[in-house]
């Protein structure tokens, strides 16, 4: 590789590539980042790549791997150029389609369109996808063009060009004044204008002073800089050495967190190719500045993206903040003059130099300029990485780009900002966001995390999250925030589980507002916020948990009752298999109950309960609904069965008038009683009761199971014999039997009181290999495996058609 | 093997000998490479940079991603950043931690799993999600990683 001596060498190698490349080659771009991954893309890459060769087309389609276009949730994501055709949510057995239909015939494969769900219509194009259609990606657009491990992509699209621009057209100062001019904001939370703070590092004394670019991304929720690292490494990377260039530094460093390991492989390699390609090192592109860059990796801790603190440990000291009486500009890294910015803020830099300070003013508000990239996630139709024109409204953000709520559940407000924002409620998310207008609001803009939070979502619990996350996050320096944390943690610990006192509210905000006034740094100053914005916007969530003992979102679990509810419940028996604690009563067929004295609210029922059925309940503040009495829970549902009756399946018994006409023409019936007779309860007698009746009636003889003998004969009713179920079967299909009587073969056996799957096994088994014998089901559940059955049938209408039976003999005799 | 873990050590601290700042960095490529920190490497990189054990341990125990006992094989992280946390994370973890019988934070005895919970793995588009042994897993059910977990017990003896 030719090291670039001037900035017409590197026109030339941008030429020299643009001349290599055939415009109208096919290249299938895949978004290899790590939300992508998680959903599968290397597998689709595997597949694709073989795929090609085996149909020989490995030199005529390039792969690209490229890096997060923000729509994570439908990833894997694919692109076809030239034609510009987005695939989402590909899997690695659609490939084959992918590249017979569109890569070799042209045509597209529909079904991998995006749907947009709320109009139906699919867009083969990114402006068509509603997600898209409202943003305006300054930063995030070329993430699906370049390869992020080759510089040459970057540099095709004019990469290195404001890096030259600024070497040899500009003086720093220049640099420096129209940084200063676009009014950009440091991206990482505060805003503090970032010209101002260069101008401070640039007049400090001290040598040498050093640039550092700062990912640390510790907000739960955001992962904007690790899109923008994993994507487009080398428009941080030209940032950083632009700003170099402007401070007089001559060392850098990249600190990026440890759970970042993808950003940390492609920002290494950006770095060799650069330098590789004298864009970095000794003697940047032939201008005389030098410029070296070290990337540090974090080991996990929150508190390291705090300035002061991520420049500790840089040096190889615990990751704590310390005092800011001089300002880090002026005494950060080793005591040294040093710029801090954030990603965002260093890849802005590069468009600024360009396209120069008026046009990125032209975007955003009177004080916050330009586009922001913000993480939207939480419960939102579309979830992931998005970027806005500063000024638009957190309504817009929400409905239009985020396709508003998720299962039609209402909007309660959305967090913004990471732990240190806040939540803003419904009321107040048509105020148009920038810095100022955020912070007026309790929250800030931090690392432009927002969740997005439904009515399933308790703002104490949220809040206590928070706080119990800070906690955890907190350095210990300070005893502010050491000591208040922890105490706003019990106060909320003691409020989610129904112990909170009048008295809890007043203290948390004495708290907050002495970790505002005393902490000593960002983290500690700042964690107040979630307290005070859920207290400002959500107290009467606190009162219901205090004084009423109850959650009114259902979440906090020590304040719940789980419940099922009987007239929903189909005796599936999934929630019992699913409770660790033997908590829930209950057998097939029978509505189920949960014991709440075992209860200990872990959920899983609740889970385990198809939604279809949606049977298990929460409740809270209020104990559950009496349970019914253990005999009446036998279903009143009709039953149905998943089995496959084949050809023949039994005919359905219309009314009790057709079910005695069967009967009638039989010579010789038994009538075949099963297990559950005595258990049964209809209306006020028992199963039993209308069994003997009808025998009595019929004169038609009883076998039955053994265990119901008694039954009977407690009725002063003596069934003709007894046998076991299966014993009953194979006298049945025994042709040489004569009979309960002796008198002959039964020609047919009416069938009542059976467990479902007893009688379906006996009747199954009667109508392959009793030929002859005519079976009649009389139990309400449709049996298959009959010749005649009862359909399914509510337990009213079952003691109808026993009684009706039984009413026609008594008319028409037999 | 220790004489092994013990030539893998000194190899990685030399690389570090006289560098400015280089501890973290340097108790994080023993992580990396160990999988934890053990008290041998602590005492030989104080001998070796002249840095005092107790700041040795200070460091080690301030950061999540470093640890001084032992790890299992299979790292399970579970997320519980808010994107997650608002999505469930909380019953993603309870089933983690009744499938492996181990709360956050342990090692199961037979070192076969460490189970860890984590502020924020960058998917929170996908919530909730679990990284297990460095791939991750988005949009996590109960049933989803009890099968995952379940699959890497049985892997291997």
């Amino acid at each position: 590789m030719k090291k670039l001596n001037s900035p017409e060498d590197l026109e030339n190698l941008r030429r020299e590539i643009l001349a290599k490349r055939d415009p109208n080659k096919t290249v299938v771009a895949v978004c290899i980042s790590t939300g992508c991954q998680a959903l599968g893309a290397q597998e689709v890459l595997e597949a694709l790549e073989n795929e090609l060769k085996k149909r020989g087309l490995e030199n005529k389609v390039d792969i690209r791997c490229t890096g997060c276009l923000g729509f994570c949730e439908q990833g894997p994501r694919l692109v076809i150029y030239p034609q510009e055709i987005y695939y989402f949510k590909v899997k690695p057995e659609d490939v084959p389609l992918i590249v017979s239909k569109t890569i070799i015939k042209n045509e597209i494969a529909e079904n991998l369109l995006y749907v947009d769900p709320v109009t139906g219509k699919t867009a083969k194009h990114l402006y068509e996808v509603p997600f898209y259609k409202y943003q305006t990606r300054l930063l995030l657009e070329n993430n699906a063009k370049v390869d992020p491990t080759k510089i040459e992509d970057y540099i095709a699209l004019g990469g290195y060009t404001a890096l030259a621009k600024a070497l040899f057209n500009m003086t720093p100062e220049q640099v420096l004044e129209e940084v200063k001019k676009s009014n950009l904001r440091g991206r990482g939370g505060g805003g503090f204008p970032t010209g101002r703070k260069w101008e401070t590092t640039r007049n400090a004394l001290g040598e040498p002073k050093y640039v550092i670019v700062n990912c640390d991304e510790g907000d739960p929720g955001v992962f904007a800089n690790r899109a923008l690292m994993e994507g487009n490494p080398h428009s941080i990377l030209e940032g950083l050495i632009i700003g170099a260039y402007s401070v007089g530094a001559s060392q850098g460093y990249i600190y990026v967190r440890e759970e970042y390991p993808l950003a940390v492989k492609h920002m290494q390699m950006a770095i060799e190719q650069a330098e590789a390609y004298g864009l970095l090192g000794e003697n940047v592109l032939g201008s005389g500045f030098s410029f070296k860059v070290k990337i540090h990796r974090g080991a996990g801790a929150f508190v390291s993206g705090e300035s002061t603190a991520l420049m500790s440990a840089i040096e190889g000291k615990v990751g704590e903040p310390r005092p800011k009486y001089i300002h880090s500009a002026v005494k950060g890294l080793w005591e040294k003059p040093t710029v801090l910015n954030n990603v965002e803020t260093w890849a802005f830099v590069p468009l600024i130099v360009k396209n120069g300070a008026e046009w990125f003013k032209t975007l955003g508000t009177e004080r916050s300029k330009g586009t922001k990239i913000f993480t939207l996630a939480g419960k939102v139709n579309n979830t992931g990485l998005i970027e806005v024109p500063m000024g638009i409204t957190l309504w817009d953000i929400i409905f239009k780009i985020g396709g508003g709520i998720r299962g039609n559940q209402k909007l309660k407000g959305a967090q913004v900002g990471g732990p240190s924002g806040g939540i803003i409620p419904k009321q107040h998310l048509d105020t148009p966001i920038d810095f100022d207008e955020l912070v007026n609001l309790g929250a800030m803009m931090g690392s432009g995390g927002i969740i997005v939070m439904d009515n399933n979502t308790c703002m104490v619990d949220v809040a206590r999250f928070f706080v119990d996350f800070l906690c955890g996050e907190s350095c210990g320096k300070c005893v502010p925030c050491r000591e208040g944390l922890k105490q706003a943690r019990k106060i909320l610990d003691d409020i989610v589980a129904g112990r909170g006192k009048s008295s809890d509210i007043e203290e948390l905000q004495e708290i907050a507002e002495a970790l505002s006034d005393a902490a000593l740094c960002a983290l500690g100053q700042t964690a107040a916020n979630p307290l005070l914005t859920t207290l400002r916007y959500f107290r009467e969530e606190y009162d219901a948990h205090i004084y009423e003992k109850k959650c009114p979102a259902l979440v906090c679990k020590e304040l719940l009752t789980f419940y099922i509810d009987p007239e929903k419940c189909t005796g599936c028996h999934f929630c019992f298999r699913s409770c660790n604690d033997q908590a829930i009563e209950g057998k097939i067929d029978k509505i189920h109950v949960i014991a709440q004295s075992k209860c200990t609210k872990c959920g899983q029922c609740f889970d385990a309960c198809p939604p279809e059925y949606g049977a298990v309940q929460k409740t809270s503040g209020e104990p559950a609904p009496p349970t019914l009495p253990e005999d009446h829970r036998w279903l009143k549902k009709p039953w149905q069965t998943a089995e496959v009756a084949g050809p023949q399946k039994a005919v359905v018994i219309v009314n009790s008038k057709t079910a005695a006409d069967i009967i009638k023409k039989s010579n010789r019936p038994v009538l075949v009683v099963g297990s559950k007779a005595a258990e049964i309860n209809l209306e006020d007698k028992n199963l039993i009761d209308y069994i003997v009746e009808f025998a009595c009636e019929t004169n038609i003889p009883i076998i039955a199971v053994s265990s119901v003998a008694g039954e009977f004969i407690k009725r002063g009713y003596k069934p003709s014999m007894w046998l076991s179920a299966m014993e009953i079967g194979s006298r049945l299909v025994d042709k040489s039997w004569m009979g309960v009587d002796g008198g002959g073969p039964h020609d047919m056996a009416l069938f009542v009181g059976f467990p479902y799957y007893v009688g379906a096994e006996l009747l199954s088994a009667l109508k392959h290999y009793a030929q002859g014998l005519t079976t009649v089901n009389l139990d309400n559940m449709y049996h298959t495996h009959a010749k005649w059955s009862l359909p399914n049938l509510g337990l009213e209408e079952w003691v109808n058609y026993l009684t009706g039976i039984t009413l026609q003999f008594k008319n028409g005799g037999k | 093997m220790l004489s092994e873990k013990t030539y893998k050590i000194d190899e990685i601290i030399d690389k570090y000998v006289g560098k400015e700042g280089a501890l973290i960095q340097l108790l994080l490529e023993i992580q990396r490479s160990l999988n934890w920190i053990p008290r041998e490497a602590v005492q030989k990189i104080s001998e070796k940079l002249k840095i005092p054990v107790s700041e040795i341990h200070r460091v080690a125990s301030f950061y999540t991603a470093m640890s001084l006992v032992p790890r299992g094989k299979h790292l399970v992280r579970v997320c519980t950043g808010t994107a997650c946390y608002v999505r469930g994370a909380s019953r993603i973890l309870d089933a983690a931690e009744q499938t492996l019988g181990i709360k956050a934070g342990e090692t199961s005895e037979d070192l076969k799993f460490t189970l860890e919970k984590v502020n924020c793995l960058g998917c929170c588009a996908l919530g909730p999600v679990a990284e297990i042994n460095g791939k991750y897993h988005g949009l996590l059910t109960r049933k989803k990683l009890e099968d995952i977990l379940n699959r890497k017990r049985d892997e291997s003896p």
